[in-house]
């Protein structure tokens, strides 16, 4: 959030970097608990923060059973026009996350044999990757739309909706 | 001073309006003599640019030879005068390429009494100051130039005081760069002793650079190395142990010539986290190691040749010719991880597709998993047969330290208990924190303030 200004300091992004260990100061012993008892399954939570500052911001988690194993929240290279075309490049952007997470933990004996849960909180995302039908405005995603569905299709993804304030990524992404 | 040395006469006196200029003994003074007095403007120190350009050239000096002699700042009176000197014998550019010194005396100054500054030395004793079996000679540091006396000026630590003497013996190479206050016998004799072990260490662990001398072909290009001294601190800053490594210059290396591809992989911090989640609920067993000396295992495809190091006499136009990496070299980190994967191969390891840092076998005794990171290694066995053979095995290939369960890997601290692993990087942040001095400050429990909007 403050590293894009690195370029031009000044005052401000001073304060907000010294905010920031102050809040780490009284994180210093937090961290991440793997429990014995996580079952092996991923689950993956995807989110965008559409034009925060023009460009949309990519944001996802994603479990291993209760064991949090990889994120990110990084801004898109693109501007996207819609919050929909934002929501779709983030799932595109997790769904290779997840397949590198299936094939990793298939070699490290943990197949994944059911299709994993990707919690979406866009609807009309949800909706343009059922959808075999183009459209005009969807056009300019469409490599990533075929990326999605084909992997939908092979079984490798299960997409759900959620409402916006159950997403655990929503903080994240904030 | 000036009139009787230089015979010239002062005529105007520019100053600025510190205290000490404005004392009346002075202006008498000044008079007296039929000096004129100048002062700059109140806050108007523009009109004094002489002195102040002066004035930083000095401080600029002291702080750069403090910095590269790792001084105390208390050492900055002695780093000033011996800043004026060297100043006073460069040649300027203003007077023609001709040093200060040279216009004034009219001779050149002897540039062989320069030495470098904190450089380690050796001070003759008085003959009265040690018995005839004790060593004869003090090792001090070296801090600038008599100015009354002809002869230099060093700090003894021992004593802690400077000394000033004609018969000193420079180890120019050096830099004493001990905190000089604190130096002790007990911390100085190891040193010494490694300096002066140097060759033999250097046989030791480097025996393969020197086996291969040869003359140099007319078309490759030669590397330089040097000696890189390091103290070892436990957390405590206890002397853990001293460390001498030659590294090779590198940075002289052209692409395409002497090396053709650097990259080398790590493994990915999501592996590694993958890897504990998985181990906490199958309960695996975590252990970790890592190499030493890591670089020097890696053999080199292409041709280099090193000077041979400065301690090592041999016949003059003869060179070293690498057949494994030094530390410095632009393909050592890649020699080092082809090495490993070779090695880790012969003992049916596979390198895994999806991270090319984690290795595994699976056999009818269990999985072993080995994940890579340079030179640091995570291990996980569900059996302890795999592991045991496995370590055996690493130690013949390479001189390993095993350090026990997995605690501290990267950063992340490693607490394993009866319900699982807990991740976290308390040390990391504290240390974060400190470094930013902020180790008294009140916690915010957020870290951004609500809707502040940031513009460039």
């Amino acid at each position: 959030m403050v590293s894009q200004f690195m370029n031009s300091t000044c005052t401000i992004h001073y304060a907000a970097v010294l905010r920031i260990i102050r809040y780490i100061k009284g994180t210093l012993f937090y961290g991440l608990h793997y429990s014995t008892t996580s079952p092996l399954t991923l689950i993956a939570y995807s989110n965008a923060d559409w034009a925060g500052d023009r460009r949309s911001t990519t944001g996802f988690c994603i479990f291993l059973g209760d064991s949090l194993i990889s994120w990110r929240s990084k801004k898109q290279t693109l501007v996207a026009r819609s919050s929909t075309k934002a929501e779709y490049r983030a799932l595109g952007d997790t769904i290779s996350e997840i397949l590198w997470l299936r094939w990793l933990l298939a070699d490290l004996e943990t197949s994944q044999s059911l299709p994993t849960d990707l919690y979406c909180d866009n609807r009309s995302a949800i909706q343009i990757v059922h959808n075999d039908v183009f459209h005009e405005r969807t056009k300019h995603i469409e490599i990533d739309c075929h990326f999605i569905r084909q992997n939908l299709l092979h079984g490798e993804l299960h997409l759900i909706s959620i409402g916006t304030f159950d997403l655990s990524v929503q903080t994240q992404v904030d | 001073m000036i009139q009787t040395q230089f015979s010239k006469v002062i005529k105007v006196f520019q100053r600025d309006n510190v205290m000490e200029y404005r004392n009346s003994k002075l202006l008498s003074f000044l008079s007296e003599q039929g000096t004129l007095s100048e002062f700059s403007c109140p806050y108007t120190s523009q009109q004094n640019g002489r002195t102040e350009r002066k004035h930083r050239h000095i401080l600029d000096s002291v702080r750069a030879m403090l910095i590269s002699a790792s001084c105390p700042e208390r050492a900055w009176g002695e780093a000033a005068l011996t800043a004026v000197h060297i100043i006073n014998r460069l040649p300027s550019s203003v007077l023609g390429n001709v040093s200060p010194f040279e216009r004034l005396y009219c001779t050149t100054p002897d540039y062989k009494l320069l030495k470098v500054f904190g450089c380690l030395c050796f001070v003759l004793l008085q003959p009265h100051k040690y018995s005839k079996l004790e060593p004869c000679a003090r090792l001090c540091c070296f801090l600038g130039y008599g100015t009354e006396h002809k002869g230099y000026r060093c700090w003894d630590p021992i004593s802690q005081r400077i000394c000033i003497s004609r018969h000193v013996v420079f180890w120019e190479h050096i830099i004493c760069s001990l905190p000089y206050q604190s130096l002790s016998l007990s911390h100085l004799l190891p040193l010494l002793s490694l300096l002066t072990l140097m060759p033999i260490f250097f046989l030791v662990t480097h025996m393969q650079v020197l086996r291969h001398m040869q003359v140099l072909p007319s078309n490759k290009t030669l590397v330089g190395c040097k000696w890189v001294y390091k103290i070892k601190t436990f957390s405590d800053g206890s002397i853990e142990h001293y460390k001498a490594r030659l590294v090779a210059k590198g940075f002289t290396q052209e692409c395409g010539i002497d090396y053709e591809e650097t990259f080398s992989p790590v493994a990915r911090i999501k592996s590694v986290r993958t890897l504990l989640a998985i181990a906490a609920t199958r309960k695996w067993k975590l252990t970790q190691m890592d190499v030493k000396n890591t670089f020097l295992n890696g053999e080199l495809e292409e041709e280099v040749y090193m000077r041979p190091p400065p301690e090592y006499t041999c016949q003059e136009n003869k060179v070293c010719r690498l057949c494994k990496a030094l530390y410095g070299l632009k393909q050592a980190p890649r020699a080092w991880f082809a090495k490993f994967h070779k090695t880790i191969t012969q003992l049916n390891f596979s390198s895994n597709g999806h991270d090319s840092a984690l290795f595994t076998r699976k056999t009818e005794n269990g999985t072993v998993i080995l994940l890579l990171y340079v030179d640091d290694m995570i291990i996980i066995c569900d059996g302890s047969i795999g592991i045991k053979e496995l370590k055996q095995f690493l130690c013949q290939h390479f001189e390993m330290k095993d350090l026990g369960p997995l605690s501290y890997f990267l950063g992340l601290e490693v607490l394993s208990s009866s319900d699982g692993l807990f991740l976290s990087q308390a040390k990391y942040a504290s240390d974060l924190v400190s470094r930013v001095g902020l180790t008294d400050c009140k916690i915010d429990h957020t870290p951004l303030e609500p809707n502040v909007l940031f513009t460039p």
